[in-house]
């Protein structure tokens, strides 16, 4: 007999998503220098549901978007709009693509705002002009 | 007591449902079926923060126009 109380598995209910921007022949120029990666560091205030961002900053190894990204104060002024799980947000290279993405969702609060695509919108923009090959 | 919720539903992939939600939002995108895309295959995550998950689903991609992101990428967890 099969026992009636079955443990969970599988896949868990979180989702991500994310957006890429697609850097070819990166790989040739990055051996020049750094891969590419950037990550949020939050100033918050409170706990809980009352958790707020009060500034935003990037950290990670030094490359030309993380300069760009820490002197965008208008980009960083619209993440510390969002919730502090939105505003964590990660830039990292995987060959070639640069990938941008928050923290894991439930599948019921799983999805995109208009807010939060202007966000990785504008992040993408700055990934364009410091990663991509200059125009001959 | 009645239940409220449809008894039939039509049934989407992550994919088809992000690109309805940006498409909501104004943005146009194009969902594609699973392992269609080159993105799809090789390492989603750097690894070169800590605590990245070792083991995700790859739920497909969509492709977005008009913007400086080329597509979205949907992963589960486990």
């Amino acid at each position: 007999m099969q026992d009636p109380n079955v443990a969970p598995w599988g896949a868990l209910d979180r989702y991500q998503a994310h957006f890429l921007v697609g850097i070819p022949d990166y790989n040739e120029r990055a051996r020049k220098g750094a891969d590419v990666f950037a990550r949020t560091r939050l100033e918050t205030r409170g706990h809980f549901a009352a958790k707020k961002v009060e500034s935003v900053s990037w950290e990670g190894p030094s490359h030309p978007l993380l300069v760009r990204l820490n002197q965008d104060a208008e980009l960083n002024e619209m993440i510390a709009k969002q919730s502090a799980w939105d505003a964590a947000i990660f830039v990292e290279q995987t060959g070639e693509n640069i990938r941008i993405h928050g923290r894991w969702r439930d599948g019921a609060s799983f999805g995109i705002g208009r807010d939060m695509f202007e966000v990785y919108d504008r992040i993408a923009g700055h990934v364009r002009e410091s990663c991509l090959p200059p125009v001959q | 007591m009645h239940d409220d919720e449809p008894d039939t539903f039509e049934a989407m992939t992550w994919p088809e449902k992000f690109a309805g939600m940006l498409a909501g939002i104004g943005v146009e995108a194009e969902a594609c079926g699973v392992g269609t895309t080159p993105a799809e295959s090789g390492d989603y995550y750097s690894r070169y923060a800590a605590s990245t998950p070792r083991m995700v689903t790859n739920r497909g991609c969509a492709v977005l126009k008009g913007c400086n992101m080329d597509a979205v990428h949907i992963v589960q967890k486990g």
